[in-house]
């Protein structure tokens, strides 16, 4: 079996050379967001880049901070989103990871995940004229009946808006293969997680952080089925068998991509993170729907961050129970609204349970929201606390 | 006589605690922190044993607390202050069930248990509205000392509408109240009553059974008007111990002792 980190390099490779290609190829490219289906957009030969996941790279390559600041020179405010921040200062910052995204032909944004991100690329879409498709998906409350039609019509007129512009037609089929994987990839993504259910962990949670790429990246292929196959049983077995009795820990929301792959604070094995639930939040719902565009308006509409509060608490007390855990550390991340307004409420709920929660305030993408002391003090006082 | 040596190395000052095997507070010292936190230590413990007469031999142990502890190098322990506050905060009187810290740059919130041990606690965040710099700042733009705060405070007759997320906004809200004449004792009124609301905010968010006696620890509990404006609005009056500036220190200096008691006694 191919290693997993064989299969991701190529993942990587690919998605980057498939912009440039796609030049060569005349292929169009739409830049998306978070959580757009991408599946219909694929299944119409277009490429999809995500500038937020582009963000991610960046930070996690130290530019950030420069890149952020860079964006500040076009009069953009320091406290919007980082990942725009970033997004927009690549305009003016000229070593890239990657030589930078291809230029788009299209926008796709969806705020199921991010109430802003829209705005963003109505401004993309208004710098680089180029077309602009927004899909509105309501809160998902129970009864999605209402909703699921407004988000079907939605879809249609997606495809619609991909014909217009590129003269492509949605092949069924490829629509269906994209389905199949996304969902095999799903069942996969989580089993993936699991293998931290229970002490001893088998898996680092920041390597299943890392992990996360190729379900954004190449979701719907078999490659990134092959991929989570291959990590699942290259961590079938703990690396040490070590008997201590471990504080675990759930990491709620996103990680600080700055840090250089690692989450904030001192851990061991006596108090280790088991689990970034933000990587479960990509973990969707394919399987209820009567076709593949119905299991998609599924799998799009009940994000995480798309649920009204009580249901996303529900569901992080779920993850407590099911993955053992002792005590959450909940990152409040002021780029991301709709994370940070839940934060409160949440450490509230969870505490309510007896589960204790610590919240440290930083940022997601930009470093200088971050105070290292800070956070420090509030994780290893966290760690005092559960310890006496 | 053996004695326990407590340093909270505080984001404003450094304290010492210094106990003895009965556990009283048998010597302090309080200096403002220098830019080298190991040197303001060093100094400071030397000045301590030199006032009070105390061989170093005498000292059984050192442990720091504090947002500086790290770079104590001469102490044996380190903890952090939440613990230090809650040992130390229990040690003051046992009916204790909720600590309210307001220090340099930051303020908390603890929530202790029957045995005084730490059941939740909750942190200001990354800015340092609602803690000792805050009202710092704002009170220098007043030209106002803090010592004066209490006194000027008591003669307001209103509450004026100010910020109480971001320190350099209050400050601009301040000079903007000075230039339409507002009274200075007002605006005072309303810095401390901003403070309360971020300690409020905090406080709601600690999640306590019993609440018990509160505890009001840290440099601002000295200031009385704070004190008054946490009392009214939670309704409640506020233990402040003789010494709060030295709680942590103290409850750094206790759980040394304690350690070291377990230690031969498990020998």
């Amino acid at each position: 079996m191919e290693s997993s980190k064989s299969i991701l390099a190529k993942i990587f490779a690919e998605y980057y050379l498939s912009g440039a290609q796609a030049g060569k190829d005349k292929q169009p490219i739409a830049y998306v967001t978070a959580f757009t289906p991408v599946e219909i957009l694929r299944a119409m030969d277009v490429i999809c880049m995500y500038p937020e996941s582009y963000a991610v790279v960046c930070s996690a390559s130290g530019k950030a901070k420069e890149m952020i600041h860079s964006s500040g020179m076009g009069s953009f405010a320091q406290d919007l989103c980082s990942y725009s921040l970033i997004d927009f200062g690549t305009e003016h910052y000229e070593k890239l990871p990657f030589g930078g995204l291809p230029e788009p032909d299209m926008l796709i944004a969806a705020n199921n995940q991010c109430s802003t991100t829209f705005l963003w690329f109505k401004l993309l879409a208004q710098k680089k004229n180029i077309p602009l498709f927004i899909i509105d998906y309501p809160i998902a409350v129970e009864d999605q009946t209402s909703i699921r039609e407004y988000i079907a019509r939605q879809y249609e007129s997606l495809i619609d808006f991909i014909k217009q512009h590129t003269a492509h037609n949605l092949n069924a089929q490829k629509l269906s293969e994209q389905v199949t994987y996304s969902t095999k990839a799903c069942d996969l993504w989580l089993k993936v997680h699991e293998l931290n259910k229970r002490a001893p962990i088998r898996i680092d949670a920041y390597k299943i952080v890392d992990a996360l790429f190729p379900m954004i990246a190449a979701k719907g292929t078999k490659r990134v089925c092959d991929y989570y196959e291959a990590l699942i049983s290259e961590h079938q077995h703990p690396n040490d068998a070590s008997s201590i009795d471990s504080v675990r820990l759930l990491w709620h929301g996103y990680p600080m991509w700055f840090l250089a792959k690692k989450f904030p604070g001192d851990f061991d094995e006596e108090f280790q993170i088991v689990l970034d639930d933000y990587t479960l939040w990509w973990n969707l719902d394919y399987k209820s729907g009567k076709d593949d565009i119905d299991k998609l308006i599924t799998a799009y509409s009940n994000t995480y961050l798309n649920w009204p509060i009580y249901k996303k608490i529900d569901w992080v007390g779920e993850v407590v129970k099911e993955y053992a855990i002792n005590g959450v550390i909940c990152h409040a991340n002021r780029s991301c609204r709709r994370a940070l307004a839940d934060i409160v409420p949440l450490r509230k709920e969870l505490s309510k349970c007896g589960i204790p929660a610590v919240i440290i305030e930083s940022d997601m993408a930009n470093p200088d929201f971050y105070s290292k002391e800070q956070v420090n003090l509030r994780i290893e006082s966290f760690r005092d606390t559960l310890r006496t | 006589m053996k004695y326990f040596l407590g340093i909270d190395a505080g984001s404003s000052y450094i304290k010492l605690a210094l106990i003895d095997t009965a556990g009283n507070m048998t010597a302090k010292s309080i200096i403002k922190r220098g830019a080298d936190i190991d040197a303001s230590c060093r100094q400071s413990y030397a000045d301590l044993l030199s006032e009070f007469k105390i061989a170093k031999d005498h000292i059984a142990g050192v442990i720091a607390t504090g947002y500086g502890r790290k770079q104590v190098s001469f102490c044996d322990e380190v903890i952090t202050e939440i613990t230090a506050l809650a040992i130390g905060g229990f040690a003051v009187d046992n009916g204790v069930r909720t600590i309210i810290d307001i220090g340099g740059q930051d303020s908390k919130v603890i929530a202790i248990d029957e045995f005084g041990k730490v059941v939740d606690f909750v942190m200001n965040q990354k800015c340092s509205a609602g803690t000792g710099k805050f009202l710092e700042v704002t009170s220098a733009s007043l030209g106002v000392k803090v010592d004066e705060l209490d006194g000027l405070s008591q003669k307001a007759d209103k509450v004026l509408n100010l910020s109480s997320t971001c320190t350099v906004f209050a400050e601009t809200e301040i000079i903007s109240y000075i230039a339409m004449g507002e009274k200075k004792e007002n605006i005072i009124k309303s810095l401390h009553s901003a403070i309360s609301d971020q300690v409020i905010g905090l406080f709601r968010q600690v999640t306590m059974g019993d609440k018990g006696k509160i505890l009001f620890v840290g440099g601002v509990s000295l200031n009385k008007a704070m004190t008054r404006e946490l009392s009214t609005r939670l309704n409640c009056e506020l233990l402040v111990p003789q010494y709060p500036q030295y709680i942590g220190a103290y409850g750094a200096a206790l759980c040394l002792k304690r350690k070291k008691e377990n230690r031969s006694g498990s020998k």
